[in-house]
């Protein structure tokens, strides 16, 4: 299989020059004026993507009551943050069944984790938080193993919340991706307030 | 069906009929330079950018070593399967070259770096 394929590492094709922050003042200027490093880059439109989906959680809690905030909650948002922004990257190329010593054809590692992290997007309740793959991905057909975190909404279910992230999950890779899944493991290490939740729990304090 | 004795101005001209080409198969949504711009700029030298006839094309067309090697970097939309898109963009890219020249096959390279949902605000 041809493995020159120029730019594959960091900074490489369609890779982020910018960091969280940056991509945040950006969506937080509803990305004016428009910067053209940003928008053709894919990899930074997947990191817009997951930091809008947190930012649509976070907003509500802010608004709801500045105080209840805490110091805890800005680290949460800070370390899903920094697992976005880390997670973006293209990584490793996962060739598709179809390639063979002519023809490469491959997804990125960081396209992958962004297929988890838009299962969660699709999830209601659920915001992923970090996303591994185990195993040797470059090799077709090895069985690898997918360590996923995510955190729930309150009052949720979290047995029926993960079972429906792991449909959505798997049903992801199968349509884009020829990953042999061997496992996926879920970790429910969090739960946050949604939107609709704010004023119940409010109410009840 | 495109000539192999080619000059550097071929592969440009190439590698632009090749963006038009793959842009327009169902699935993708959308092709990124595979040299970018800035990169060019830092290998090359400004300088060197200024006039060349591939600086638009974002499919990277290349002879390395007497191979000619081509390069996509290509989003998918996410109703399609990016497997069949990758290799539609394969079947697309190798029917531009001819089989009968005695030269090997193109090396072909294509990575799916994006799958974009319907209705994202990119």
């Amino acid at each position: 299989m041809n493995t020159e394929i120029p730019g594959s590492g960091p900074g490489g094709p369609g890779g982020c020059a910018h960091g969280i922050d940056a991509l945040t003042d950006y969506l937080e200027r509803d990305m004016l004026p428009a910067d053209p490093s940003i928008d053709d880059s894919p990899e930074c439109q997947r990191i817009l993507r997951s930091l809008r989906r947190v930012r649509s959680l976070a907003t509500p809690l802010r608004e709801a009551d500045e105080a209840a905030v805490t110091a805890l909650d800005q680290d949460w948002i800070r370390g899903i943050m920094e697992n976005i922004g880390r997670e973006a990257k293209a990584g490793r190329d996962i060739p598709f069944a179809a390639s063979d010593d002519d023809a490469a054809l491959v997804i990125t590692e960081g396209t992958v984790r962004g297929l988890v992290r838009g299962a969660g997007d699709r999830t209601p309740g659920v915001l992923v938080g970090r996303c591994v793959l185990e195993g040797d991905v470059t090799v077709v057909g090895e069985p690898i193993m997918l360590h996923v975190t995510v955190s729930i909404g309150w009052g949720k279910s979290v047995a029926d919340t993960v079972a429906l992230f792991r449909e959505e999950v798997a049903a992801s890779l199968r349509q884009h991706t020829d990953l042999v899944v061997a496992g996926l493991d879920i970790v429910v290490d969090d739960l946050h307030f949604e939107a609709d939740e704010i004023g119940e729990v409010g109410d009840d304090a | 069906m495109h000539d192999l004795t080619e000059t550097d101005d071929d592969l440009g001209a190439l590698a632009s009929s090749l963006d038009d080409v793959i842009l327009a198969i169902p699935g993708v949504d959308g092709l990124t330079a595979v040299e970018p711009t800035l990169l060019r700029a830092a290998k090359e030298g400004v300088g060197a950018l200024l006039g060349s006839p591939d600086q638009q094309a974002r499919v990277s067309v290349k002879r390395v070593r007497g191979v000619l090697t081509v390069h996509a970097n290509i989003s998918v939309a996410a109703e399609a399967a990016s497997p069949a898109v990758a290799q539609a963009v394969h079947r697309a890219i190798a029917e531009r070259f001819p089989s009968s020249t005695g030269e090997g096959a193109p090396s072909i390279t294509v990575r799916v770096i994006d799958v974009v949902p319907s209705g994202s605000q990119d």
